[in-house]
């Protein structure tokens, strides 16, 4: 009895901060259809007027698609950068590897604005003809690409553990060249920790403010760069509020499609 | 493993150790270099040395202030995640698969969502007439709209839900690896709940606890957005202040000083946190061991 009693108190008291952590996203999305510009509580009306508005905004659309552009490819240089550096680190014995491991997954740990401010030191002094990359596309995508390696070199070495070293060797036994036995064997097997860490980097980078807003300059703001600095000088407004909605909607979308097909809480 | 050769080692780890080497890690070298010149105006520094950075840094109070603030809102808001994430942990590390990767990515997504979405979400309830005082003077337990915009509380309450998956995730991989039969000798033998969770679980999950503090702590201390919007610049702490001397003011040499200082506080903190659990492990081993020797039982 109270056993069970103790179970109910469990289950409530988790579901309630469960509620706390998805509170904010929750009530963004709540807020982008509710009438009010002044997020009142509980909501006055339904309306679509606000994502109308988005379908319509050119300035907010474009902040997307540099988002997305940055994004992507900053997340396939990352992996690019950041899949045999797995590979390496998994399957080689030597000197230093978990150092240079540490290393690898050092952006993680290391604060952000830290290393922000660094980089914009750094970048202003790098310069390509008469511009520093400071503010230019490739600056940001760099930088988003550090962002992006620990992530893909983490989760490629969670799937690397899964596979065999001895269906390789069977493969080579087999008379299959190292590299034939790269792309036949290993790949099919790490791909959905490969296909995880490219999602899951394409969106940390696609939602980062923090260093976007150090190195980003003026030609290219991204989407939560531009909601940054629009909601410090005019506050919150409904717009803002319905374009962050959407992305949520499209967060959560990927994720539950990612838990279901390939249970990708595993590689978190 | 496939060959013996180096070269493809070498190959493999070239381009990520490039971007890391040269995006990541040489700009911290170059922010130490850049807290000794000179400032002259806005984004102009010349290379002279100078001290006067770190001089202005220990002789303002007001940047002591901010440290101050800092380090007491950080500490606040990493206890109360704590707190908040390991019931959440447990609850979650006990389920059956499926339904745990269900809640782990739906605990993930503020994770995915970023700063500026959870602070957004925030702010539109923080309002005055927005949800949380809806709630609150719904229920009767506030008269008059409370003030979360501007305010400690209002930072706090936001950085607490930013960081709970943060804290959750390693706690569910510690509390997770329990055997439960672990669990479930100690109940047989007559340990009631109570005694079971503080002499098995909780020992067992103090890794997961550390780490996840250690993360938490760490974000809490450099967070610049949830205190910039949700203390309408009202409440400074270590990284609105950064932000604004960095890209606002444009004094580089003063930031990177600021950034220095306190990165070696964070690192002297980490430090003190690493000798303090392992001697707290350290008497754990020796209660086990002296109940033993009384119990009469040979390690």
């Amino acid at each position: 009895m109270i056993e069970k009693m103790n179970r109910v108190v469990v289950i409530i008291v988790s579901c309630l901060i469960m509620l706390f952590v998805l509170a904010p996203i929750i009530v963004l999305v709540i807020s982008s259809f509710n009438l009010s510009r002044y997020f009142e509580f509980p909501p006055t009306g339904f309306t679509l007027e606000w994502y109308q508005a988005f379908f319509n905004s050119k300035e907010y659309q474009k902040a997307l698609l540099i988002s997305a552009r940055v994004a992507s490819s900053a997340a396939a240089l990352g992996l690019l950068a950041g899949i045999p550096a797995a590979f390496a680190l998994d399957r080689y014995k030597f000197r230093g590897n978990s150092f240079l491991q540490s290393i690898f997954l050092s952006p993680l740990l290391l604060p952000q604005i830290i290393w922000a401010l660094g980089l914009i030191q750094f970048f202003s002094l790098v310069r390509f003809g008469d511009r520093s990359i400071l503010g230019s596309f490739v600056g940001i995508v760099l930088a988003h690409t550090v962002i992006i390696i620990p992530y893909v070199i983490r989760m490629v070495l969670t799937s690397l553990h899964y596979v065999d070293p001895d269906l390789e060797y069977a493969a080579m036994s087999l008379g299959a060249k190292p590299v034939r036995t790269f792309l036949e064997i290993t790949i099919p097997i790490i791909l959905p920790g490969v296909l995880v860490s490219a999602v899951f980097g394409f969106m940390v980078s696609f939602t980062d403010v923090v260093v976007s807003s150090f190195v980003a300059g003026t030609r290219y703001i991204t989407f939560p760069v531009r909601m940054y600095s629009e909601i410090r000088t005019e506050g919150l407004d409904p717009l803002a509020v319905t374009v962050s909605a959407f992305v949520v909607i499209f967060i959560v979308i990927i994720a539950m499609i990612g838990e279901r097909t390939i249970r990708w809480s595993r590689f978190i | 493993m496939l060959t013996k050769a180096k070269w493809p080692l070498f190959v493999l780890l070239l381009p990520g150790s490039l971007i890391i080497g040269i995006v990541f890690l040489l700009p911290f070298v170059f922010l130490i270099i850049q807290s000794f010149w000179t400032y002259e105006s806005s984004f102009v520094a010349n290379t002279t040395f100078t001290l006067a950075n770190y001089a202005k840094l220990f002789s303002d109070s007001y940047y002591f202030d901010v440290y101050l603030r800092t380090v007491k809102i950080s500490l606040i808001s990493t206890a109360i995640t704590l707190i908040l994430a390991y019931p959440l942990a447990r609850f979650i590390s006990r389920l059956g698969t499926g339904i745990k990767g269900f809640l782990l990515s739906l605990v993930a997504l503020p994770m995915i969502g970023g700063a500026m979405i959870q602070t957004m979400g925030w702010m539109a309830m923080m309002m005055r007439y927005g949800m949380l005082n809806g709630i609150l003077m719904g229920l009767g337990i506030a008269k008059e709209p409370v003030a979360f915009l501007g305010t400690e509380l209002g930072i706090i309450i936001g950085l607490v839900q930013s960081f709970i998956p943060l804290m959750v995730l390693p706690l569910v991989a510690s509390l997770g690896a329990i055997d439960i039969s672990l669990e479930e000798a100690a109940k047989s033998l007559g340990a009631n709940s109570a005694r079971t969770f503080l002499e098995i679980v909780l020992p067992l999950s103090i890794p997961g606890a550390v780490s996840g503090t250690i993360l938490t702590l760490m974000m809490n201390l450099t967070m610049f957005v949830t205190p910039s919007i949700l203390g309408q610049n009202k409440i400074m702490v270590f990284g609105t202040i950064a932000y604004q001397q960095a890209i606002s003011v444009g004094n580089w040499p003063f930031a990177s000083a600021f950034a220095i200082f306190f990165i070696l506080s964070i690192g002297l903190l980490a430090l003190l946190a690493r000798t303090v659990t392992k001697a707290l492990q350290k008497s754990q081993v020796n209660n086990i061991k002296s109940e033993q020797r009384i119990n009469g039982v040979e390690l």
